[in-house]
């Protein structure tokens, strides 16, 4: 890999170059993709590449002093004692995890999309919640709650003089949490699946003899196994690569995972930048394995046949399974939600840091509900919650933008090389974000210009971190939109640049605007990336928050800026839904 | 096996499907449910097939009661021994084409082997046994259509439902699967109930066809009897006559003359028609037409109604032609003539001839079964 030659500045964002063809609707083709290409390699390929450039030189990239003197020395790490046992941890994680994540999802999934379970809407509701709770506040509450010494859960048993101790600082909390904040993905996958499914398919396993069980096991289940496949690898990738929970959890319990490591191993002094950096390749290549897997998986045509009449998939009656199923849900509620939010508002609320026993809360003074104006009014919040809000402002509008431009050129035009652009936009989705972090760190180090240290460092890093989703988001609105709409324009007389404005953007506003919402929400709650970036001036609020916790020092101002956050969170994963289902494309 | 549906009610959160609806498919017979879209005729089958829970009434399959009503008694969809054809084929796309046809004879216990040779058998009946090891996703949908096909007949049903299992193929494949269905229903002698909204369909394959309305049958005969004789005017319309005209009044329609309400036309009929009476119906091909200096045929019954008029579109169709001319003075009407006899130009005038006997005098609508259609053709049918 070179990288003396992709020193050119970002070009700036332009429309895939208008065509001076005699023939005003011809859409652009020939090289009119190559500014948006380099632009795209640039903020993606760069970072991965010095990483890749890390992993086998002498020297980390340093400003001015870029080490192209290869050797395969860092492999060393490998005889590292503890790394063999990281890699191990982090596939008992990554499989367990996933397993939990789909026992969990799959049951809501199945007994929403296909049970008369009752309060369904609910039921539905409970398999989402999770997705509002970023998953490190989500093991951040549960250190709170199940540390083996002052956990809540363990005081609350000790006042019910009940002999037994949670440990979440253990390979088994890990998974818990791991299992429980990303079963959303594997509920979402499946449910779609469950409920698309053509009903007329059980139906003939009915009429042509099957009973009810048969039917689920010789024809839903096998249906429903591409969705079921699909999501084990998305949430593997997830679990595998997730540093802030191992990194709450697993680190207290000297329980290493690759990616703990790899943090450690950046973060010692004298940093060790080449060792994480040959690791870190490590995670990419599994990563990477499962996302082409994945890929196959869910490009293999999918079953779920849509017929022309209205389809009502067929509900199992449970009869008196019914309360037992909807209690299991409920606990799942419980457990990822309602337990978590107590913690963090009880620690919040608490005035002394201390507390044996529930029974202390009941004197006077124990809770005080200040806190939270505290906290609103602190300079440190206003600061982050400053810095966050332009952050994630900036980098969701500069994305969605990118995304569009390079969505229009991907799927509207004949331009050279947009296979490639969107493969490389697809990039950040093999790449884990402890890996990408570090490969921003290095890229924005090195270059010539001084953003390092800036907020603009972030919003570049987020626009490159979330490339993937942007660019989903737009691809799906796009291919919905009829193109013939823009090109009737154009024959109207349009210039191609205005019916894009005036016709196939508004078309496509809904679109926009969710995945505007969607890249906000994304930045707002991304922690792994800006761990290698931020500096003391520019705290965002997921840094915020982490280190409090981290450095142990301000539990509670902690505790209440969590649930602050998780409030604006909720707001914000709750608009798109809105703008989503309300919205379609009446004026 | 003979079927008998007894006062069959069914209702969706109080909007009534069907209601109250009476019907017995004889052993053997094949019984095509005709009706629009949302006439109840799918719901109905569904029924059959214990795919929906009736409202009221009863259900017979043999001597076997399958559902009823009064006594809650519900035999579930698997134990009913009912075959079905889908629609949408519902041909299990990660099954190969044996596993879908020998799955009905697995669920009854039948051991691999013998399973097998009978699912060859029928596979080669719908003559798809080289596909047998092909994986179901990978057919055309005519052959996705002779997999559920041979899937249902596999487990020798008591009764065969078959819902509209030929409109999601194209027009060619249509005739010719018609053909095929036809002669497998009659050589095995499949008790059947079909259900569409062709009335070609319709006509192909039924020993008897049930005309349904708004939840009701309103008509059951040979297809030859609805053809000839449509019991209402909108059945009429069903069957593919365009030309219904609104009766002036019902006091008209006495003495043979009727009187059009929209024009100032009257014709003669052979029939006086039944008590109110409101409109007549005229089949296209019933309508001659001949350039207006032609002298009329010489097979020209007496009585005839010429009416003249202008060719205002003339489709040609190969076997046939198609007019569409303009009365002077009266309503559009259309014609359909051999070709072969000299076409008409579009502007040319025109007489057309119309026998007595070809004006049908309906009432407008009739919501139950009237008279002896009820129960014909049982001695046919047991002969």
């Amino acid at each position: 890999m070179t990288i003396t030659d992709t020193a050119p500045p970002p070009a700036p964002p332009e429309p895939p170059a208008a065509q001076p063809a005699p023939r005003r609707f011809r859409r652009p083709r020939g090289w009119g993709s190559l500014p948006l290409l380099i632009l795209i390699a640039f903020l993606i390929l760069v970072p991965a590449g010095f990483v890749l450039l890390a992993a086998f030189s002498v020297d980390i990239p340093r400003p001015g002093n870029i080490n192209f003197d290869l050797t395969l020395d860092h492999i060393a790490v490998f005889t590292e004692p503890g790394v063999l046992k990281a890699t191990l941890n982090s596939l008992i994680i990554g499989v367990s995890g996933t397993l939990l994540a789909l026992l969990i999802g799959g049951f809501l999934a199945f007994v929403t999309a296909r049970t008369n379970i009752p309060m369904r809407g609910f039921v539905f509701f409970i398999g989402l919640m999770p997705l509002f709770l970023p998953s490190y506040v989500g093991a951040l509450a549960w250190s709170i709650l199940g540390s083996p010494v002052a956990g809540l859960l363990n005081i609350g048993f000790q006042d019910l003089g009940i002999d037994f101790t949670v440990n979440i600082y253990s390979l088994g909390g890990v998974v818990l949490v791991m299992g429980m904040f990303y079963a959303p993905y594997a509920f979402l996958l499946m449910h779609s699946s469950m409920s698309l499914m053509n009903p007329d398919l059980e139906d003939a396993a009915g009429v042509h003899g099957g009973s009810t069980w048969r039917m689920l096991r010789n024809v839903t289940f096998p249906l429903a196994m591409p969705a079921i496949l699909g999501s084990a690898l998305l949430v593997f990738t997830h679990i595998f690569e997730n540093f802030p929970v191992s990194q709450v959890l697993a680190t207290p319990g000297q329980i290493d995972t690759l990616p703990t490591f790899i943090y450690r191993l950046m973060n010692a002094s004298p940093s060790r930048g080449n060792e994480a950096a040959v690791m870190a390749v490590v995670l990419v290549i599994v990563v990477l394995l499962v996302t082409l897997g994945q890929r196959r998986i869910l490009a293999r045509r999918s079953y779920t046949t849509v017929s022309g009449k209205g389809l009502k998939a067929r509900r199992i009656t449970l009869g008196k399974w019914k309360w037992p199923l909807f209690a299991i849900a409920l606990v799942y509620l419980l457990l990822s939600i309602i337990l978590p939010l107590a913690a963090l508002v009880l620690t919040a609320v608490r005035t002394s840091p201390y507390m044996q026993s529930f029974g202390d809360l009941s004197q006077p003074g124990a809770i005080d509900f200040g806190i939270f104006g505290n906290v609103l009014g602190s300079g440190l919040f206003l600061d982050s919650a400053g810095n966050s809000v332009i952050v994630a402002l900036s980098s969701a509008a500069a994305g969605t933008v990118l995304a569009f431009l390079v969505g229009y050129t991907v799927y509207r035009t004949k331009a050279r090389g947009r296979g490639l652009l969107e493969s490389i936009s697809m990039v950040p989705l093999a790449i884990p974000a402890i890996v990408l972090g570090m490969g921003l760190l290095w890229t924005w180090l090195v270059m010539p210009f001084p953003l390092y240290g800036t907020l603009w460092v972030m919003v570049i890093a987020f626009i490159a971190v979330q490339m993937p989703q942007g660019l989903r988001g737009i691809a799906s609105s796009i291919q919905s939109t009829e193109r013939d709409l823009e090109d009737n324009a154009v024959l109207h007389g349009a210039r191609r640049s205005r019916a894009i404005m005036s016709i196939t953007v508004p078309l496509m506003r809904v679109g926009l605007a969710s995945t505007f919402l969607m890249l906000l929400m994304l930045s707002m709650r991304e922690l792994t990336v800006p761990l290698f970036l931020y500096t003391s001036d520019t705290h965002i609020l997921s840094i915020t928050i982490f280190d409090q916790f981290e450095n142990g020092g301000a539990l509670q101002q902690a505790a209440a800026m969590s649930v602050i956050y998780c409030a604006i969170m909720f707001v914000l994963s709750y608009l798109p839904r809105r703008i989503g289902s309300g919205g379609g494309l009446t004026p | 096996m003979q079927v008998t549906i007894t006062n069959l009610s069914l209702a969706y959160g109080g909007v009534a499907a069907v209601e109250g609806l009476d019907l017995t498919i004889n052993d053997g017979e094949s019984i095509v449910l005709l009706g629009q879209s949302g006439c109840g005729k799918t719901s109905t089958m569904r029924c059959i097939a214990g795919l929906e829970e009736p409202t009221g009434g009863s259900i017979a399959i043999g001597d076997t009661t399958v559902f009823d009503h009064d006594t809650g008694r519900s035999v579930p969809s698997f134990k009913r021994n009912v075959g079905m054809v889908f629609q949408s084929y519902a041909v299990w796309p990660h099954k190969t084409v044996l596993e879908n046809v020998t799955f009905p004879l697995r669920m009854k216990k039948v051991k691999r082997g013998p399973a097998r040779d009978k699912a060859m058998e029928v596979l080669g009946l719908v003559g798809l046994g080289h596909l047998a090891e092909r994986g179901a996703s990978q057919l055309s949908g005519g052959q996705m259509q002779r997999v559920a096909l041979a899937r249902s007949m596999a487990m020798e049903p008591s009764v065969l439902l078959l819902d509209e299992p030929l409109s999601n193929l194209d027009a060619r494949l249509r005739d010719d699967l018609r053909v095929e269905l036809r002669h497998i229903q009659q050589e095995r002698g499949l008790t059947s109930l079909y259900v569409t909204h062709d009335q070609q369909e319709a006509l192909a394959l039924a020993d008897r066809i049930a005309i349904m309305q708004a939840g009701h049958i309103t008509q059951l005969g040979t297809p030859e009897d609805v053809y000839a004789a449509p019991a209402s005017a909108s059945i009429a319309r069903f069957m593919g006559v365009t030309n219904v005209f609104t009766i002036a009044s019902t006091a008209s329609a006495t003495g043979n003359k009727i009187e059009l309400a929209d024009h100032p036309v009257t014709l003669h009929s052979a029939a006086t028609g039944p008590p109110g009476a409101a409109s007549i119906a005229i089949r296209p091909e019933d309508i001659r037409v001949r350039a207006e200096n032609d002298p009329p045929r010489t097979t020209h019954p007496d009585g005839t109604n010429t009416l003249t008029g202008t060719v205002e579109v003339r489709v040609y169709q190969g076997s046939s032609v198609r007019y569409q001319i303009a009365i002077d003075n009266g309503p559009q009407l259309d014609a359909v003539c051999p070709a072969g006899t000299g076409t008409l130009a579009r502007g040319t005038r025109a007489h057309v001839d119309i026998d007595p006997a070809a004006v049908l005098v309906l009432p407008d609508e009739v919501t139950e079964v009237t008279d002896g259609t009820a129960t014909p053709a049982q001695d046919e049918v047991a002969a």
